[in-house]
Protein backbone atom coordinates (compact mmCIF):
# COMPACT_ATOMS: atom_id res chain seq x y z
CA UNK A 1 0.00 0.00 0.00
CA UNK A 2 1.39 3.37 -0.73
CA UNK A 3 1.17 6.58 -0.12
CA UNK A 4 1.29 9.44 -2.64
CA UNK A 5 1.18 13.01 -3.37
CA UNK A 6 0.54 15.35 -6.53
CA UNK A 7 3.36 17.05 -7.83
CA UNK A 8 2.66 20.27 -9.72
CA UNK A 9 4.07 19.92 -13.03
CA UNK A 10 6.41 22.94 -14.13
CA UNK A 11 6.79 23.55 -17.66
CA UNK A 12 9.46 24.60 -19.01
CA UNK A 13 9.48 27.27 -21.51
CA UNK A 14 12.42 28.85 -23.29
CA UNK A 15 12.85 32.87 -22.82
CA UNK A 16 15.72 34.40 -24.66
CA UNK A 17 15.96 36.77 -21.49
CA UNK A 18 17.03 35.55 -18.00
CA UNK A 19 14.79 37.51 -16.58
CA UNK A 20 11.66 36.15 -18.30
CA UNK A 21 13.40 32.96 -17.36
CA UNK A 22 13.49 34.10 -13.70
CA UNK A 23 9.82 35.48 -13.89
CA UNK A 24 8.68 32.13 -14.55
CA UNK A 25 9.93 30.36 -12.20
CA UNK A 26 9.25 32.65 -9.07
CA UNK A 27 5.38 32.32 -10.59
CA UNK A 28 5.61 28.89 -10.47
CA UNK A 29 7.02 28.39 -7.55
CA UNK A 30 4.46 30.70 -5.61
CA UNK A 31 1.87 28.53 -7.33
CA UNK A 32 2.97 24.96 -6.10
CA UNK A 33 3.72 26.37 -2.32
CA UNK A 34 -0.04 27.53 -2.09
CA UNK A 35 -1.85 24.58 -3.29
CA UNK A 36 0.54 21.93 -1.25
CA UNK A 37 -0.56 24.62 1.84
CA UNK A 38 -3.79 24.32 1.21
CA UNK A 39 -3.78 20.13 0.70
CA UNK A 40 -2.25 19.69 3.97
CA UNK A 41 -4.22 21.70 5.84
CA UNK A 42 -7.36 19.35 4.56
CA UNK A 43 -5.24 16.27 6.10
CA UNK A 44 -4.41 17.75 9.51
CA UNK A 45 -7.89 19.35 10.16
CA UNK A 46 -9.22 15.27 9.42
CA UNK A 47 -6.43 14.30 11.70
CA UNK A 48 -6.99 16.10 14.52
CA UNK A 49 -10.55 14.63 14.70
CA UNK A 50 -8.30 11.34 15.50
CA UNK A 51 -7.22 10.69 19.57
CA UNK A 52 -3.58 10.07 19.19
CA UNK A 53 -2.40 6.73 20.67
CA UNK A 54 -1.41 8.54 23.46
CA UNK A 55 -4.65 9.77 24.75
CA UNK A 56 -6.52 6.36 24.16
CA UNK A 57 -6.57 4.17 27.02
CA UNK A 58 -4.05 1.59 27.65
CA UNK A 59 -5.28 -1.71 25.82
CA UNK A 60 -5.95 -4.46 28.31
CA UNK A 61 -5.07 -8.09 27.85
CA UNK A 62 -7.93 -8.76 26.51
CA UNK A 63 -8.83 -5.70 24.49
CA UNK A 64 -10.93 -5.66 21.86
CA UNK A 65 -10.25 -5.71 18.68
CA UNK A 66 -12.83 -4.99 16.98
CA UNK A 67 -14.41 -1.57 16.84
CA UNK A 68 -17.75 -1.40 18.72
CA UNK A 69 -21.06 -0.77 16.22
CA UNK A 70 -19.49 -1.38 12.88
CA UNK A 71 -20.96 -1.96 10.12
CA UNK A 72 -19.96 -4.63 7.99
CA UNK A 73 -20.07 -4.45 4.03
CA UNK A 74 -17.69 -6.08 1.82
CA UNK A 75 -17.58 -5.22 -1.27
CA UNK A 76 -15.22 -8.04 -3.46
CA UNK A 77 -11.48 -6.27 -4.48
CA UNK A 78 -11.02 -5.99 -8.07
CA UNK A 79 -8.57 -4.06 -10.02
CA UNK A 80 -11.05 -3.98 -12.90
CA UNK A 81 -13.83 -2.84 -10.49
CA UNK A 82 -15.24 0.38 -11.16
CA UNK A 83 -13.40 3.65 -8.72
CA UNK A 84 -15.93 4.63 -6.05
CA UNK A 85 -16.64 7.82 -6.36
CA UNK A 86 -14.64 10.63 -4.67
CA UNK A 87 -17.22 12.52 -1.89
CA UNK A 88 -19.02 15.63 -3.40
CA UNK A 89 -17.00 18.73 -2.89
CA UNK A 90 -13.91 16.90 -3.66
CA UNK A 91 -11.33 18.82 -5.73
CA UNK A 92 -11.19 17.49 -9.05
CA UNK A 93 -7.34 16.89 -9.28
CA UNK A 94 -7.73 14.75 -6.74
CA UNK A 95 -7.22 10.88 -7.59
CA UNK A 96 -10.68 8.51 -6.91
CA UNK A 97 -10.77 6.37 -3.88
CA UNK A 98 -8.87 3.31 -4.88
CA UNK A 99 -11.33 0.04 -6.26
CA UNK A 100 -11.71 -2.24 -3.57
CA UNK A 101 -12.36 0.31 -0.89
CA UNK A 102 -15.51 -0.16 1.74
CA UNK A 103 -17.89 1.54 3.62
CA UNK A 104 -16.93 0.95 7.21
CA UNK A 105 -18.18 2.62 10.17
CA UNK A 106 -16.77 2.37 12.99
CA UNK A 107 -17.47 4.57 16.12
CA UNK A 108 -13.90 4.01 17.48
CA UNK A 109 -10.28 3.38 15.84
CA UNK A 110 -9.62 -0.67 16.94
CA UNK A 111 -7.69 -0.82 19.93
CA UNK A 112 -3.58 -1.32 18.89
CA UNK A 113 -4.00 0.62 15.63
CA UNK A 114 -1.91 3.35 14.46
CA UNK A 115 -1.74 6.28 11.97
CA UNK A 116 0.61 5.18 9.42
CA UNK A 117 3.86 7.76 8.21
CA UNK A 118 3.38 10.41 5.93
CA UNK A 119 -0.57 10.49 5.82
CA UNK A 120 -0.48 14.44 5.47
CA UNK A 121 0.56 13.37 2.00
CA UNK A 122 -3.15 11.52 0.99
CA UNK A 123 -5.11 13.93 0.15
CA UNK A 124 -8.22 11.16 0.24
CA UNK A 125 -7.52 9.02 2.88
CA UNK A 126 -4.73 7.75 5.44
CA UNK A 127 -3.08 4.38 6.25
CA UNK A 128 -3.44 3.14 9.62
CA UNK A 129 -1.40 -0.05 10.58
CA UNK A 130 -3.02 -2.09 13.14
CA UNK A 131 -1.84 -4.56 15.56
CA UNK A 132 -0.03 -6.96 13.77
CA UNK A 133 1.69 -4.14 11.61
CA UNK A 134 -0.65 -4.12 8.83
CA UNK A 135 -1.84 -1.36 6.52
CA UNK A 136 -5.05 -0.83 6.55
CA UNK A 137 -5.92 2.25 3.56
CA UNK A 138 -8.41 4.09 5.04
CA UNK A 139 -10.46 7.23 3.27
CA UNK A 140 -11.83 10.09 4.56
CA UNK A 141 -15.39 11.35 3.90
CA UNK A 142 -16.11 15.52 4.05
CA UNK A 143 -17.64 16.99 6.65
CA UNK A 144 -17.14 14.46 8.99
CA UNK A 145 -13.41 12.84 9.19
CA UNK A 146 -15.14 9.25 10.21
CA UNK A 147 -12.23 6.70 9.30
CA UNK A 148 -13.41 4.19 6.16
CA UNK A 149 -10.74 1.11 6.54
CA UNK A 150 -10.29 -1.55 3.90
CA UNK A 151 -12.43 -4.58 4.72
CA UNK A 152 -10.76 -7.07 6.18
CA UNK A 153 -11.38 -10.84 6.50
CA UNK A 154 -8.93 -11.02 9.59
CA UNK A 155 -11.01 -8.49 11.29
CA UNK A 156 -13.01 -9.99 14.08
CA UNK A 157 -16.96 -9.57 13.34
CA UNK A 158 -17.57 -6.23 14.78
CA UNK A 159 -20.27 -5.39 17.46
CA UNK A 160 -23.42 -5.10 16.14
CA UNK A 161 -27.16 -4.79 17.83
CA UNK A 162 -28.38 -7.87 19.19
CA UNK A 163 -30.44 -9.93 17.53
CA UNK A 164 -33.44 -12.59 18.50
CA UNK A 165 -32.24 -16.11 18.27
CA UNK A 166 -33.88 -16.97 14.75
CA UNK A 167 -30.36 -15.66 13.48
CA UNK A 168 -29.34 -19.13 14.31
CA UNK A 169 -31.86 -21.40 12.66
CA UNK A 170 -30.04 -21.51 9.53
CA UNK A 171 -27.10 -22.55 12.00
CA UNK A 172 -25.17 -25.53 13.32
CA UNK A 173 -22.48 -25.28 15.84
CA UNK A 174 -19.84 -27.78 15.63
CA UNK A 175 -16.71 -28.62 17.88
CA UNK A 176 -14.95 -29.26 21.32
CA UNK A 177 -15.72 -29.95 24.75
CA UNK A 178 -16.37 -26.25 25.26
CA UNK A 179 -18.84 -26.73 22.34
CA UNK A 180 -20.35 -29.30 24.02
CA UNK A 181 -20.40 -26.73 26.99
CA UNK A 182 -22.59 -24.25 24.49
CA UNK A 183 -25.13 -26.68 23.51
CA UNK A 184 -25.65 -27.89 27.15
CA UNK A 185 -25.81 -24.65 29.21
CA UNK A 186 -25.76 -21.50 26.53
CA UNK A 187 -29.87 -21.45 26.71
CA UNK A 188 -29.81 -21.39 22.17
CA UNK A 189 -32.66 -23.09 20.99
CA UNK A 190 -32.60 -22.52 17.35
CA UNK A 191 -29.42 -24.26 15.94
CA UNK A 192 -28.39 -27.93 15.23
CA UNK A 193 -25.39 -28.74 17.58
CA UNK A 194 -22.59 -31.47 17.42
CA UNK A 195 -20.16 -31.52 20.10
CA UNK A 196 -18.07 -33.64 22.13
CA UNK A 197 -15.27 -33.53 23.59
CA UNK A 198 -12.00 -34.52 22.57
CA UNK A 199 -12.42 -33.03 19.34
CA UNK A 200 -9.70 -31.54 17.33
CA UNK A 201 -9.66 -30.30 13.50
CA UNK A 202 -7.89 -33.92 12.91
CA UNK A 203 -10.73 -36.12 14.36
CA UNK A 204 -14.00 -34.11 13.83
CA UNK A 205 -14.57 -35.79 10.59
CA UNK A 206 -13.33 -39.12 11.29
CA UNK A 207 -14.33 -39.97 14.89
CA UNK A 208 -17.87 -41.21 14.86
CA UNK A 209 -19.11 -40.16 18.16
CA UNK A 210 -22.95 -38.70 17.08
CA UNK A 211 -25.85 -40.81 17.05
CA UNK A 212 -27.36 -41.55 13.97
CA UNK A 213 -31.02 -42.46 13.11
CA UNK A 214 -30.21 -46.18 12.68
CA UNK A 215 -28.64 -46.39 16.15
CA UNK A 216 -25.00 -46.43 15.18
CA UNK A 217 -22.90 -43.71 15.44
CA UNK A 218 -21.49 -41.25 12.70
CA UNK A 219 -18.57 -38.29 12.72
CA UNK A 220 -19.63 -34.61 13.71
CA UNK A 221 -18.72 -34.16 10.09
CA UNK A 222 -21.21 -36.87 8.54
CA UNK A 223 -24.36 -35.62 11.24
CA UNK A 224 -23.73 -31.87 9.55
CA UNK A 225 -23.76 -32.85 5.62
CA UNK A 226 -27.28 -34.45 6.98
CA UNK A 227 -28.21 -30.92 6.30
CA UNK A 228 -27.60 -27.70 3.99
CA UNK A 229 -27.17 -24.76 6.54
CA UNK A 230 -26.82 -21.28 6.33
CA UNK A 231 -23.97 -20.60 8.90
CA UNK A 232 -21.74 -23.00 10.50
CA UNK A 233 -20.09 -21.84 13.46
CA UNK A 234 -16.84 -23.66 14.56
CA UNK A 235 -15.24 -23.77 17.85
CA UNK A 236 -11.71 -25.46 18.05
CA UNK A 237 -8.30 -25.57 19.21
CA UNK A 238 -7.95 -25.89 23.26
CA UNK A 239 -6.97 -29.79 22.55
CA UNK A 240 -4.61 -28.25 19.91
CA UNK A 241 -2.68 -26.94 22.03
CA UNK A 242 -0.71 -29.66 23.04
CA UNK A 243 0.19 -30.91 19.21
CA UNK A 244 3.25 -30.68 17.75
CA UNK A 245 2.19 -26.23 16.80
CA UNK A 246 0.69 -23.74 15.48
CA UNK A 247 1.94 -24.56 11.90
CA UNK A 248 0.55 -28.24 11.94
CA UNK A 249 -2.71 -26.30 13.58
CA UNK A 250 -3.44 -24.03 10.81
CA UNK A 251 -2.65 -26.65 8.03
CA UNK A 252 -5.47 -29.19 9.10
CA UNK A 253 -7.87 -26.35 10.41
CA UNK A 254 -7.28 -24.95 6.76
CA UNK A 255 -8.26 -28.37 5.21
CA UNK A 256 -11.50 -28.86 7.28
CA UNK A 257 -12.52 -25.19 6.17
CA UNK A 258 -12.10 -26.56 2.39
CA UNK A 259 -13.92 -29.73 3.81
CA UNK A 260 -16.80 -27.17 5.36
CA UNK A 261 -17.20 -24.94 1.94
CA UNK A 262 -17.55 -28.52 -0.01
CA UNK A 263 -19.95 -29.99 2.62
CA UNK A 264 -21.63 -26.51 2.97
CA UNK A 265 -22.03 -24.32 -0.24
CA UNK A 266 -23.78 -21.74 0.54
CA UNK A 267 -22.76 -21.49 4.45
CA UNK A 268 -20.72 -18.38 5.67
CA UNK A 269 -18.39 -20.16 8.20
CA UNK A 270 -17.55 -18.48 11.19
CA UNK A 271 -14.18 -19.31 12.91
CA UNK A 272 -14.72 -19.04 16.69
CA UNK A 273 -11.25 -17.90 18.82
CA UNK A 274 -10.60 -19.76 21.82
CA UNK A 275 -12.08 -18.74 25.09
CA UNK A 276 -9.71 -18.17 27.88
CA UNK A 277 -8.41 -19.89 31.16
CA UNK A 278 -7.91 -18.83 34.35
CA UNK A 279 -4.79 -17.30 36.24
CA UNK A 280 -3.88 -19.93 38.10
CA UNK A 281 -4.03 -22.14 34.91
CA UNK A 282 -2.57 -20.29 33.05
CA UNK A 283 0.20 -19.82 35.40
CA UNK A 284 0.75 -23.10 36.67
CA UNK A 285 -0.29 -25.12 32.99
CA UNK A 286 2.98 -25.10 30.39
CA UNK A 287 0.14 -26.03 27.86
CA UNK A 288 -2.86 -24.28 28.58
CA UNK A 289 -1.36 -20.70 29.02
CA UNK A 290 -3.96 -17.54 27.86
CA UNK A 291 -0.28 -16.18 25.74
CA UNK A 292 -0.60 -19.75 24.06
CA UNK A 293 -4.25 -19.28 23.25
CA UNK A 294 -3.55 -15.88 22.32
CA UNK A 295 -0.95 -17.14 19.88
CA UNK A 296 -3.29 -20.04 18.44
CA UNK A 297 -5.81 -17.72 18.46
CA UNK A 298 -4.09 -15.09 15.71
CA UNK A 299 -3.65 -18.52 13.70
CA UNK A 300 -7.36 -18.71 13.90
CA UNK A 301 -7.50 -14.82 12.74
CA UNK A 302 -5.45 -15.50 9.76
CA UNK A 303 -7.07 -18.12 8.81
CA UNK A 304 -10.03 -16.60 8.60
CA UNK A 305 -8.41 -14.15 6.43
CA UNK A 306 -7.33 -16.47 3.97
CA UNK A 307 -10.30 -18.81 3.70
CA UNK A 308 -12.57 -15.61 3.94
CA UNK A 309 -14.19 -16.84 6.88
CA UNK A 310 -15.58 -14.60 9.48
CA UNK A 311 -13.36 -14.36 12.87
CA UNK A 312 -15.57 -14.48 15.92
CA UNK A 313 -12.99 -13.15 18.62
CA UNK A 314 -15.33 -14.85 21.68
CA UNK A 315 -12.16 -14.34 23.97
CA UNK A 316 -13.90 -11.36 25.01
CA UNK A 317 -17.03 -12.94 25.87
CA UNK A 318 -15.55 -14.94 29.04
CA UNK A 319 -12.63 -13.14 29.72
CA UNK A 320 -12.71 -10.35 32.81
CA UNK A 321 -10.50 -7.49 32.89
CA UNK A 322 -7.44 -9.02 33.33
CA UNK A 323 -7.77 -10.91 29.96
CA UNK A 324 -8.31 -14.11 32.34
CA UNK A 325 -11.53 -16.59 32.83
CA UNK A 326 -12.90 -15.21 36.25
CA UNK A 327 -11.20 -16.90 39.01
CA UNK A 328 -13.50 -19.65 40.48
CA UNK A 329 -15.75 -19.52 37.31
CA UNK A 330 -14.19 -23.22 35.78
CA UNK A 331 -13.30 -26.44 38.19
CA UNK A 332 -10.27 -27.10 36.20
CA UNK A 333 -9.52 -24.02 34.90
CA UNK A 334 -10.07 -24.49 31.50
CA UNK A 335 -14.00 -25.26 31.34
CA UNK A 336 -16.70 -22.41 32.84
CA UNK A 337 -19.48 -23.38 34.91
CA UNK A 338 -22.49 -23.52 33.46
CA UNK A 339 -23.87 -20.04 34.10
CA UNK A 340 -20.73 -18.53 31.81
CA UNK A 341 -22.43 -20.28 28.62
CA UNK A 342 -25.47 -17.75 28.33
CA UNK A 343 -23.19 -14.60 28.24
CA UNK A 344 -20.99 -16.12 25.22
CA UNK A 345 -24.43 -16.68 23.11
CA UNK A 346 -24.82 -13.05 24.30
CA UNK A 347 -21.79 -12.25 22.44
CA UNK A 348 -22.98 -13.82 19.41
CA UNK A 349 -26.32 -12.18 19.17
CA UNK A 350 -24.39 -8.86 19.40
CA UNK A 351 -21.36 -9.96 16.62
CA UNK A 352 -23.64 -10.88 14.21
CA UNK A 353 -23.10 -10.58 9.72
CA UNK A 354 -26.11 -9.76 7.88
CA UNK A 355 -24.34 -8.67 4.56
CA UNK A 356 -21.29 -10.44 2.78
CA UNK A 357 -20.97 -9.04 -0.64
CA UNK A 358 -18.42 -11.49 -2.80
CA UNK B 1 -35.19 -92.26 65.66
CA UNK B 2 -36.61 -89.95 68.13
CA UNK B 3 -33.77 -87.84 67.88
CA UNK B 4 -33.58 -87.85 64.28
CA UNK B 5 -37.34 -87.29 63.97
CA UNK B 6 -36.88 -83.73 66.28
CA UNK B 7 -33.58 -82.70 64.29
CA UNK B 8 -35.37 -82.89 61.72
CA UNK B 9 -37.71 -79.59 61.44
CA UNK B 10 -34.04 -77.67 62.40
CA UNK B 11 -32.36 -79.17 59.55
CA UNK B 12 -35.47 -78.19 57.19
CA UNK B 13 -35.93 -74.65 59.15
CA UNK B 14 -31.63 -74.38 58.36
CA UNK B 15 -32.19 -76.01 55.13
CA UNK B 16 -34.58 -73.14 54.06
CA UNK B 17 -33.14 -70.52 55.64
CA UNK B 18 -29.56 -71.33 53.09
CA UNK B 19 -31.77 -71.19 50.24
CA UNK B 20 -33.02 -67.60 51.01
CA UNK B 21 -32.39 -64.56 48.96
CA UNK B 22 -29.53 -63.04 50.34
CA UNK B 23 -30.55 -59.18 49.41
CA UNK B 24 -33.75 -58.05 51.73
CA UNK B 25 -37.36 -57.85 50.66
CA UNK B 26 -38.28 -55.32 48.24
CA UNK B 27 -40.61 -53.72 51.58
CA UNK B 28 -37.31 -52.85 53.17
CA UNK B 29 -35.97 -50.66 50.64
CA UNK B 30 -37.22 -47.05 50.54
CA UNK B 31 -39.69 -45.64 48.61
CA UNK B 32 -37.85 -43.82 45.32
CA UNK B 33 -38.16 -40.40 45.28
CA UNK B 34 -38.91 -38.20 42.54
CA UNK B 35 -35.94 -38.06 40.14
CA UNK B 36 -35.12 -34.06 41.00
CA UNK B 37 -34.61 -35.19 44.67
CA UNK B 38 -33.35 -38.29 44.03
CA UNK B 39 -30.32 -36.49 42.27
CA UNK B 40 -30.06 -33.82 45.08
CA UNK B 41 -29.89 -36.24 47.72
CA UNK B 42 -27.13 -37.46 45.55
CA UNK B 43 -25.46 -34.30 45.38
CA UNK B 44 -25.68 -33.23 48.63
CA UNK B 45 -23.63 -36.34 49.78
CA UNK B 46 -20.44 -34.90 47.77
CA UNK B 47 -19.91 -37.89 45.61
CA UNK B 48 -18.98 -35.58 42.09
CA UNK B 49 -16.25 -33.25 41.83
CA UNK B 50 -18.08 -30.39 40.94
CA UNK B 51 -22.28 -29.39 40.89
CA UNK B 52 -23.79 -31.01 38.32
CA UNK B 53 -26.37 -29.18 36.13
CA UNK B 54 -29.85 -29.95 35.44
CA UNK B 55 -30.05 -29.76 31.48
CA UNK B 56 -33.09 -29.50 29.00
CA UNK B 57 -34.71 -33.22 28.02
CA UNK B 58 -33.78 -32.87 24.42
CA UNK B 59 -30.33 -32.26 24.67
CA UNK B 60 -30.06 -35.03 27.35
CA UNK B 61 -31.91 -37.41 24.74
CA UNK B 62 -29.37 -36.25 21.82
CA UNK B 63 -26.64 -37.22 24.26
CA UNK B 64 -28.10 -40.69 25.42
CA UNK B 65 -29.94 -41.62 21.99
CA UNK B 66 -33.42 -41.66 23.92
CA UNK B 67 -36.31 -40.18 22.83
CA UNK B 68 -38.82 -38.07 25.55
CA UNK B 69 -41.45 -40.71 25.32
CA UNK B 70 -38.97 -43.09 26.34
CA UNK B 71 -38.92 -41.70 29.89
CA UNK B 72 -41.53 -38.41 29.82
CA UNK B 73 -39.99 -38.01 33.55
CA UNK B 74 -35.96 -38.24 32.54
CA UNK B 75 -33.64 -36.05 34.12
CA UNK B 76 -30.25 -35.60 33.20
CA UNK B 77 -27.09 -34.03 35.52
CA UNK B 78 -23.94 -32.92 33.35
CA UNK B 79 -20.64 -31.36 34.54
CA UNK B 80 -18.92 -28.37 33.11
CA UNK B 81 -16.91 -30.67 30.71
CA UNK B 82 -14.15 -30.65 33.35
CA UNK B 83 -14.90 -33.78 34.75
CA UNK B 84 -16.99 -37.25 33.75
CA UNK B 85 -19.51 -36.99 36.77
CA UNK B 86 -23.00 -37.26 35.73
CA UNK B 87 -26.47 -38.47 36.54
CA UNK B 88 -29.31 -39.86 34.79
CA UNK B 89 -32.79 -40.48 36.28
CA UNK B 90 -35.07 -42.13 33.91
CA UNK B 91 -38.37 -43.59 35.03
CA UNK B 92 -39.79 -45.63 31.73
CA UNK B 93 -42.83 -45.57 30.27
CA UNK B 94 -42.92 -49.64 29.85
CA UNK B 95 -40.52 -52.74 29.58
CA UNK B 96 -39.52 -51.84 25.69
CA UNK B 97 -38.29 -48.89 26.96
CA UNK B 98 -36.97 -49.82 30.31
CA UNK B 99 -34.97 -52.52 27.61
CA UNK B 100 -33.98 -49.52 25.46
CA UNK B 101 -32.78 -47.34 27.91
CA UNK B 102 -30.67 -50.21 29.68
CA UNK B 103 -29.19 -50.22 26.38
CA UNK B 104 -28.40 -46.85 25.69
CA UNK B 105 -26.85 -46.25 29.63
CA UNK B 106 -24.41 -48.80 28.84
CA UNK B 107 -23.57 -47.16 25.14
CA UNK B 108 -23.31 -44.01 26.43
CA UNK B 109 -20.77 -45.31 28.97
CA UNK B 110 -18.66 -47.07 26.32
CA UNK B 111 -18.42 -43.82 24.31
CA UNK B 112 -17.34 -41.72 27.03
CA UNK B 113 -14.67 -43.87 27.97
CA UNK B 114 -13.62 -43.64 24.50
CA UNK B 115 -13.48 -40.39 24.46
CA UNK B 116 -11.63 -39.69 27.50
CA UNK B 117 -9.41 -42.25 26.79
CA UNK B 118 -8.25 -39.76 25.16
CA UNK B 119 -9.34 -36.46 26.28
CA UNK B 120 -8.84 -36.91 30.06
CA UNK B 121 -6.94 -40.28 30.88
CA UNK B 122 -7.35 -39.89 34.86
CA UNK B 123 -11.56 -40.00 34.57
CA UNK B 124 -11.41 -43.05 33.06
CA UNK B 125 -11.51 -45.37 36.21
CA UNK B 126 -14.74 -43.26 37.36
CA UNK B 127 -16.51 -44.44 34.02
CA UNK B 128 -15.15 -48.25 34.64
CA UNK B 129 -16.70 -47.78 37.85
CA UNK B 130 -20.37 -46.34 36.89
CA UNK B 131 -23.64 -47.47 38.64
CA UNK B 132 -26.10 -48.29 36.47
CA UNK B 133 -29.06 -49.52 38.91
CA UNK B 134 -32.86 -50.27 37.98
CA UNK B 135 -35.69 -50.63 40.22
CA UNK B 136 -39.07 -51.40 38.68
CA UNK B 137 -39.10 -49.60 35.29
CA UNK B 138 -37.00 -46.61 36.89
CA UNK B 139 -33.19 -46.56 35.61
CA UNK B 140 -30.63 -44.43 36.91
CA UNK B 141 -26.64 -44.04 35.75
CA UNK B 142 -24.48 -42.88 38.20
CA UNK B 143 -20.64 -41.55 37.60
CA UNK B 144 -19.20 -40.22 40.75
CA UNK B 145 -15.61 -39.27 41.71
CA UNK B 146 -17.11 -41.24 45.88
CA UNK B 147 -18.65 -44.47 44.99
CA UNK B 148 -18.86 -44.70 48.48
CA UNK B 149 -20.68 -41.38 48.96
CA UNK B 150 -22.99 -42.71 45.91
CA UNK B 151 -23.52 -46.07 47.60
CA UNK B 152 -24.83 -44.87 50.67
CA UNK B 153 -27.20 -43.02 48.87
CA UNK B 154 -28.10 -45.42 46.34
CA UNK B 155 -28.28 -48.62 48.27
CA UNK B 156 -31.07 -47.01 50.36
CA UNK B 157 -33.87 -47.39 47.18
CA UNK B 158 -31.71 -50.08 45.16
Amino acid sequence: MSVFSHQKKVKRRRWPAAAGMLLVLVLGLILWIGWDAGAGSHAAAVAGQLESPETRPPASAASKSAPAEAVLLRLAASDEEDPAPAPEGTPERLPPYPAGSVDYVPSARPDGWTVAPKADLCFWGMDLIDAGAKIHRCRFRTGGGQLLPDYDWGLPVPESEAVEQDYFSDAVFIGNSLAQGFMLYAGLKTADQYAVQSITVNNIGSEKVIRDDNGGFISILDAMARKQYGKVFVMLGINELSWAGKDTFYTKYAELIDLLRELEPGAEIFLQSMTPVTAKESETSTVFTNDRIHEYNEVIRQLAEDKEAHYLYVFDALADDTGCLPAGSSSDGIHPYSNYYPQWLTYLQTHTVTEVKR
Amino acid sequence: MKKLLLCLPVLLLLLLCACGEKTPPAASKAELPAPEALAAELQASGAFAEELVLTENDVGCFLYGLVESDAPEMRYYFSSGAVADEIAVLPCADDAALEKVTSECATRLDLQTQLFTVYKPEEVPKLEKALVLQRDKTVVLCVATDYEKAREILDKYF
